[in-house]
């Protein structure tokens, strides 16, 4: 339901683009920051709910994600990738280690092609720090294009 | 008779007083003058002996060791500045040992032609994203130029390739990259990315708490963050990030000590 929050122990990916990948596959803290489309800052930053996917297992969950983003009309980069959180380590990392205490939270927020997205709540515009710190506790990726 | 002389701390040449400097005074405390826009020049006034001057991301400093000879009249400036070299004679008064040295008129004559240059730089006519990129590859100033021109080449590919409403590379934060990496010859080859404004961002570490990213936005602005040991409490980590100009970010940066993982000194030739 549309609001909810997503339970610690569950996994979001966030979609990122081969420019904020560096040549050894880590994704750099770019990936992570809110964007201005139109002028208008983001309200957060757009994720997907693993297991509201598909709870077999970690390929399938992709797979099915990469399906989500084939459907809809997104142009999926070859080089990008999934990066996966855990959401209850992020909140606490980030919690723990960010100057300010950062509370970050993780809304579902379903799209009408997308069941699945969720919202990352609590980054600010230019929030590089916070987002390098995000950056550092992505530990698994996943091509984001089908094949 | 040759006078041999060590370059120690630089000094603002504003704090030398007036116009004639001693010499040996000059040579022992150096000089060094701000300077806007970041470039990396390099000056050699040729002859018997010789000066040399470097300007590193907006400072000229001395770093010659020799005096000029008894009969020295002329001087040549070669001044290099992204891959053009041009080269000017200009007379200079002879002197002795022990003679006063017009090092003010001698630099701001240099200030002046290097002003002019990179004015004249500023104002050619534009190249493409393309042109200026391939042309990195054979950047005579750039340790790793064949390597981060192939890796911007590759990063413009991927541009191409994805979502168009994403902004492009910015020419201008390449420029500055470019000028920063000249400028700072000792760093070993980050890693590089675009953000998604198209701005450059490189980092190096990549550790939890060895990092050192910084964004060039490309008006002579950068945006960095850094995690670094404590120094009292290793165990710890200081985090900061904040806005700083190119020619300023790594001596803001130095004392978190970024030094042990960014510059080939400590790191070592093959590192990253």
């Amino acid at each position: 339901m549309s609001g909810d929050h997503i339970p610690d122990p569950d996994h979001i990916a966030r979609y990122c683009g081969g420019k904020q990948i560096d040549e050894n596959g880590r994704i750099d803290g770019a990936a992570f920051r809110l964007r201005r489309r139109d002028g208008i800052p983001e309200e957060y930053l757009s994720v997907n709910w693993l297991e509201f996917l598909a709870t077999v297992n970690r390929p399938a969950q992709v797979a099915a994600l990469q399906a989500v983003f084939l459907s809809k009309a997104f142009k999926v980069g070859s080089t990008a990738r999934f990066a996966v959180l855990n959401v209850g380590d992020l909140r606490a990392y980030v919690r723990d280690e960010s100057p300010d205490r950062r509370e970050l939270s993780v809304l579902h927020e379903p799209e009408q092609d997308d069941a699945s997205h969720c919202g990352l709540y609590g980054l600010r515009m230019d929030d590089d720090l916070i987002s390098d710190l995000i950056a550092g506790i992505v530990h698994e990726t996943y091509s984001a294009k089908a094949g | 008779m040759r006078t041999k002389t060590t370059t120690s701390t630089p000094v603002d040449v504003e704090d030398l007083g007036e116009s004639n400097v001693s010499r040996e005074a000059a040579g022992e405390r150096g000089i060094r003058i701000k300077l806007r826009p970041a470039a990396t020049t390099t000056f050699h006034i040729g002859g018997k002996g010789f000066r040399r001057y470097v300007v590193r991301n907006g400072l000229l400093t001395v770093t010659a060791k020799r005096v000029l000879g008894k009969s020295q009249t002329k001087a040549v400036v070669k001044e290099k500045e992204w891959g053009h070299t041009s080269e000017v004679t200009e007379a200079i008064k002879p002197f002795t040992i022990g003679e006063k040295i017009p090092y003010r008129q001698v630099i701001r004559a240099r200030l002046r032609r290097l002003k002019e240059h990179l004015t004249a730089t500023t104002h050619a006519p534009e190249v493409s994203l393309g042109e200026r990129v391939a042309g990195i590859c054979a950047h005579p100033g750039l340790r790793f130029a064949e390597r981060l021109g192939a890796r911007l080449q590759a990063l413009l590919a991927i541009s191409d390739e994805e979502q168009p409403e994403q902004a492009p590379p910015a020419l201008a934060s390449v420029k500055s990259l470019v000028a920063f990496l000249a400028a700072h010859p000792e760093l070993v080859y980050p890693s590089v990315v675009l953000t998604q404004e198209g701005n450059v961002r490189v980092q190096w570490g990549g550790g939890p708490n060895k990092h050192f990213a910084v964004e060039f936005l490309g008006d002579g602005d950068v945006r960095f963050v850094i995690f670094a040991p404590d120094p009292r409490h290793p165990y710890k980590t200081i985090r900061v990030s904040g806005s700083a100009t190119v020619d300023s970010v790594m001596r803001l940066a130095e004392p978190y000590d970024v030094r042990s993982w960014t510059d080939e000194l400590f790191v070592g030739a093959d590192a990253q």
